[in-house]
């Protein structure tokens, strides 16, 4: 059973083509990573997955349920963790989650119950009251990690969760993600992290110039490498020769 | 020094340029425009004075001059004129010393358009106030050191925003402020004027007197003082002109090098206890009220936009009431509601308004009824706040009460009317509003997509004057009847009727196109 399923995705932003006929296959239940140079087509494709970016060509499921064109049944299974985008920065972190809980028809004392937990399991309780404007990355990270969390979704996707957060937020993030896997929860993020893609992840997904062009299991795509090598190789890397910048001391 | 002050002057253009080319050519152009016919209008208006009478001269040098260097500190602040080149801590990180800081700094400011409509404005003072001889140099000397000091004050207050929105609680400060004295200003210039048609020399040499004792009214006694042959006291207010253009400069120079210098300090201040968020809210359109009175009360956004229209509002009701005949009757009363006019849109830009976080709506449940119908509430106190408050100034300015209570019955009407036809005008063309924590800065740019909603809004002040008008008209005709009350009720109900109606097809419009409105007013979010 796949979790999501992506065929000949297609997106174009005025004459730059982001996203270009991209296959996407993740297993239920798997820890999913893509990795790709910047400007690679990961976002993108996430935002299509998760029907906040509509394409121009393609078909995606997520759960068996159809992305598009009706994105509302699909919002229900899925959580989303973007990548700086912004929050309802004069909310506490604290009400955030409950408007967004009673938002999803959920009952209060239910809201209440789930908020004040995942609150204390990602360290944020002594700064549920603060205005989440306030917070800083690593914990805006957590409070929308918790906000993605609230209504116990099938699937998760996570723009680059791990980008410019300190060392305690992460492995406080990872265990989360490690929980909601050992529960049946499906996970797919993005990430240039090699080594935190290598731990964490059992699927991996290259992807470059917005297709991808390695994918399977860590070990197939590897091949018992180091991730890092097979990815620079997919790529293309780019070496400073030994007489560029020698002007510097 | 020449050449950072030229550096400064290229960075101005070059980052014009660039606005430019993102998209915002409508905007600039129409700011050229302004300009252009500022100065000359100002260059007019000054090379005329000669012709005047003794108080019209000096009216002209003293409440113009006072009015071009406080419009110049304080319009680009409250018409969200954010210029990149104000902020030194751009350039914190290139060795320059505080002077070349400061000629970089000064080429920047010096170089925009409306810099220089300012200069061609002063220029006007030269032919309409210099005598023969010596006279005419001091004059000439006028012009500059008022230049300066309008440059300097501007800056200074630019930098001490700068360096009071490092800190959360010193941001909202210093926009209330600076609204209110922005504001006042410019209910003030709508005030002088027909104050001055109407008055007798008396009154005006009495205005003239008060306004001739600040800063800015200095250099105008020096003009008045030359064109009257009286040298001695025209040299002694150039001096004092140019000592507190100085005085202005330096504080400039010293605000710029504690702002290079500075760093962000942590501001986070709780807002609510953790037991109770969103207090007992428990259904969707509980918690989507919930957001909006948190945001009325955190977003400096939404106060200042209160404090504008209320200011704005209840000023414009009180000129209209000092300057209507009549004043005895209780029908004007009535005449309180003009406020509602000018602040019946704030309704008018319900998606656009914060659209950075559109998405967070779109993947909890779409833009449901109850988050229009919470948003729309959500400007209720703008819209009926200055019409309740313009109303009872009307009453208290001419005395009459008879008709106060179905007058302030009416504004509830007229924004129950202003939400619905809002709320439908705001899914026709939204624009992103950055709810950002300095309210007047827009980084991204309009590029003129707001004259478009703008002309819907007037559109829609024309709908609902119409629709109001069939429960209005008869309201203030038949106002001291029994069954006036009837007509009121009647106008509660109608507004009511379109507030439903209006967030019902608000939402009808924007079901479904959660993505599509994501990638109009938040692009950010998508690419």
């Amino acid at each position: 059973m796949l979790a999501v399923a992506a065929f000949g995705l297609y997106k174009h932003f005025g004459p730059k083509v982001a996203v270009s006929g991209l296959d996407l296959q993740v297993p239920e239940g798997s820890f999913y990573g893509m990795v790709g140079p910047n400007g690679a087509g990961k976002t993108t494709t996430i935002r299509m997955l998760v029907g906040l970016l509509r394409p121009d060509g393609g078909t995606a499921t997520v759960a068996g349920i159809p992305v598009w064109p009706e994105t509302r049944p699909v919002k229900r299974v899925i959580g989303v963790l973007p990548d700086d985008l912004r929050l309802f920065e004069r909310l506490s972190g604290a009400e955030l989650l409950t408007y967004l809980g009673l938002m999803r028809k959920m009952d209060r004392a239910e809201v209440d119950r789930r908020r004040d937990e995942l609150l204390g399991v990602l360290g944020l309780a002594d700064d549920a009251g603060l205005m989440v404007a306030d917070y800083s990355t690593g914990m805006r990270k957590k409070i929308a990690l918790a906000a993605a969390l609230l209504h116990a979704p099938r699937v998760l996707f996570l723009d680059e969760p791990f980008e410019s957060v300190d060392p305690v937020s992460a492995r406080t993030i990872t265990d989360v993600l490690t929980t909601f896997r050992s529960r049946g929860g499906t996970v797919v993020f993005s990430s240039h992290a090699m080594d935190t893609v290598e731990r964490l992840c059992d699927h991996v997904a290259i992807v470059a110039a917005g297709r991808v062009v390695a994918a399977g299991t860590l070990e197939q795509v590897s091949g018992g490498r180091r991730l890092e090598d097979v990815f620079i190789e997919a790529v293309g890397g780019q070496a400073a020769g030994p007489g560029t910048l020698d002007w510097l001391r | 020094m020449l050449e950072y002050a030229l550096l400064g002057a290229r960075l101005r253009w070059r980052l014009t340029r660039n606005r430019l080319r993102k998209g915002g050519s409508g905007l600039f152009f129409l700011g050229l425009a302004a300009s252009a016919i500022f100065g000359l209008v100002g260059f007019g208006l000054f090379a005329t004075a000669r012709a005047g009478t003794e108080v019209h001269r000096a009216s002209t040098a003293i409440l113009g001059l006072t009015s071009i260097v406080l419009g110049w500190v304080f319009m680009p602040i409250v018409a969200g004129g954010a210029d990149e080149t104000v902020d030194p801590t751009r350039l914190a990180l290139i060795p320059l010393t505080r002077r070349e800081l400061g000629a970089v700094l000064v080429g920047g400011a010096v170089s925009g358009p409306a810099t220089l409509a300012v200069l061609v404005a002063l220029c006007g003072v030269i032919v309409g106030y210099a005598p023969a001889g010596v006279g005419a140099l001091i004059v000439a000397a006028i012009v500059p050191c008022t230049f300066l000091l309008g440059l300097g004050l501007a800056r200074l207050v630019g930098a001490g925003l700068a360096r009071a929105q490092r800190s959360r609680k010193g941001r909202d400060v210093a926009v209330v402020v600076t609204t209110l004295i922005g504001v006042t200003l410019w209910l003030g210039t709508q005030a002088i004027g027909p104050a001055l048609r109407n008055a007798d020399d008396r009154t005006a040499r009495r205005l003239i007197g008060i306004f001739g004792r600040l800063p800015t009214g200095w250099p105008g006694r020096g003009l008045i003082a030359a064109s009257e042959g009286r040298l001695a006291a025209a040299t002694g207010w150039l001096v004092v002109t140019a000592t507190a253009a100085s005085v202005a400069l330096a504080g400039w120079a010293a605000a710029t090098a504690r702002l290079a210098q500075g760093t962000e300090r942590v501001t986070g201040l709780a807002v609510s206890s953790g037991s109770a968020p969103l207090g007992t809210a428990a259904t969707p359109w509980a918690a989507a009220v919930a957001r909006e009175v948190r945001y009325l009360r955190r977003s400096p956004s939404k106060r200042v936009q209160l404090l504008m229209t209320t200011v704005m509002g209840v000023g414009f009701a009180a000129i209209q009431a000092m300057g209507a005949r009549g004043g005895q009757n209780p029908r004007i009363a009535f005449l309180g509601l003009v406020s509602m006019v000018m602040t019946s849109g704030a309704g008018f830009n319900l998606i656009g308004w914060d659209s950075a976080s559109l998405w967070v709506e779109d993947l909890s449940g779409g833009l449901t009824i109850e988050r229009i119908r919470a948003r729309a509430l959500g400007c209720l106190p703008h819209v009926i706040v200055p019409g309740v408050l313009g109303v009872l100034t009307v009453c208290v300015l001419t005395g009459s009460w008879q008709a106060t209570p179905l007058a302030l019955v009416e504004t509830v009407t007229i924004a129950m009317l202003a939400l619905g036809i809002g709320a439908f005008i705001s899914t026709v063309v939204p624009m992103p509003a950055n709810d950002g924590d300095n309210p007047f800065a827009w980084r991204s740019g309009m590029g003129g997509a707001g004259c478009v909603t703008g002309l819907w809004m007037m559109l829609g002040v024309v709908v609902l004057g119409l629709i109001a008008a069939p429960t209005l008209v008869p309201l203030i005709i038949w106002y001291d009847r029994p069954w006036a009350p009837l007509i009121s009720a009647a106008g509660i109900g109608l507004g009511a009727a379109v507030y439903v109606v209006g967030t019902q097809r608000a939402t009808g419009r924007v079901a479904q196109r959660g993505p599509d409105l994501i990638a109009e007013l938040s692009p950010r979010s998508v690419v």
